[in-house]
């Protein structure tokens, strides 16, 4: 498990820093109707633009890497599927959550991080529900054949 | 697993007893039956009781063997059990179409299960007949479902 969650880690490093870039793109579009890459205060907190595009990719890559080894998380004998999911949430929260704020994609207000956390929060709900109510059927198949032995 | 249906033939010019065994193909199960009826030793595993006495248990009885304390317990129908081996030794000789390893820890015979349940935590549980319930990762439904549809 250890080589596989190593693999997401840096697979989801990789697109977190594609994501991360695009989404600031169209969201710096959409707010300002111009072509930004990054958000203008980034630029006066790290001094120059390569340090806010340098900034701003390599934390996106750890909000992906955070996100897609934490797929792991799942696969742990052990945890049920709702402590899995919580553990997933919880660690995607704690890491995006910062970088966000520190990116300047949201405001470091409660009622940014609020939507934000339950934007995640109503996504993962839905996951959830969609995984259990597959496991239900498959287990209710498997009490099915065993009226058959 | 699929069902197994027995029935007697007479052929009165018959000396020897012959076995046909019929089914859709060769599968686990049916090699596991053709071992039994071949060596009818096959199937039995020796474990200790409580008191150290060696017993010969038909393994159709066991319902669990999990490791507790570097042993392995044996719980039957009949009772609990010792075991000095390990759960991979044990695993060998067991007829792989009826026993299944749920965990690093744990061998149960799914011919035993009474039940499985899939909880609102998300938690697959499985409860035995005797009312034992364990539990196992839920990636182990697709290779239950083949055991029990006898496609493994």
């Amino acid at each position: 498990m250890l080589s596989k969650t190593v693999q997401r880690i840096i697979m989801g490093f990789v697109l977190g820093m594609a994501i991360g870039n695009v989404i600031a793109l169209i969201t710096g579009y959409v707010s300002t109707g111009n072509t930004l890459f990054f958000a203008p205060e980034l630029i006066a907190r790290t001094g120059s633009q390569l340090g806010a595009m340098t900034a701003q990719t390599l934390l996106s890559g750890l909000v992906g890497a955070v996100a897609f080894g934490g797929i792991s998380w799942h696969e742990m004998e052990r945890p049920g599927m709702l402590i899995s999911a919580l553990l997933h949430f919880g660690t995607i929260m704690a890491t995006y959550i910062p970088i966000a704020v520190y990116l300047y994609w949201i405001r470091p207000v409660p009622a940014d991080i609020g939507i934000m956390t339950g934007i995640m929060a109503v996504a993962f709900f839905i996951i959830w529900i969609i995984m259990y109510a597959k496991y239900k059927a498959e287990v209710r198949k498997l009490n099915d054949l065993l009226t058959t032995i | 697993m699929k069902k197994i249906n027995v029935r007697f033939s007479r052929e009165n010019d018959k000396s020897d007893i012959d076995v046909i065994f019929c089914a859709s193909e060769e599968d686990r199960q049916v090699s596991s039956l053709m071992d039994r009826v071949r060596d009818p030793l096959a199937g039995h595993i020796t474990v200790h009781d409580h008191n150290g006495s060696s017993v010969t248990l038909n393994d159709m009885t066991v319902i669990s063997i999990s490791t507790e304390n570097k042993k392995l317990k044996v719980i039957t129908e009949d009772g609990e059990y010792e075991l000095r081996k390990t759960l991979r030794d044990v695993e060998k000789n067991l007829d792989p179409a009826r026993f299944l390893k749920i965990s690093r820890y744990e061998i149960i015979n799914l011919g035993k299960v009474r039940k499985f349940d899939f909880s609102v935590s998300g938690s697959f549980r499985i409860i035995m007949q005797n009312g034992l319930e364990t539990w196992a990762s839920r990636r182990l439904i697709p290779d239950i479902r083949k055991r029990l549809e006898g496609k493994e």
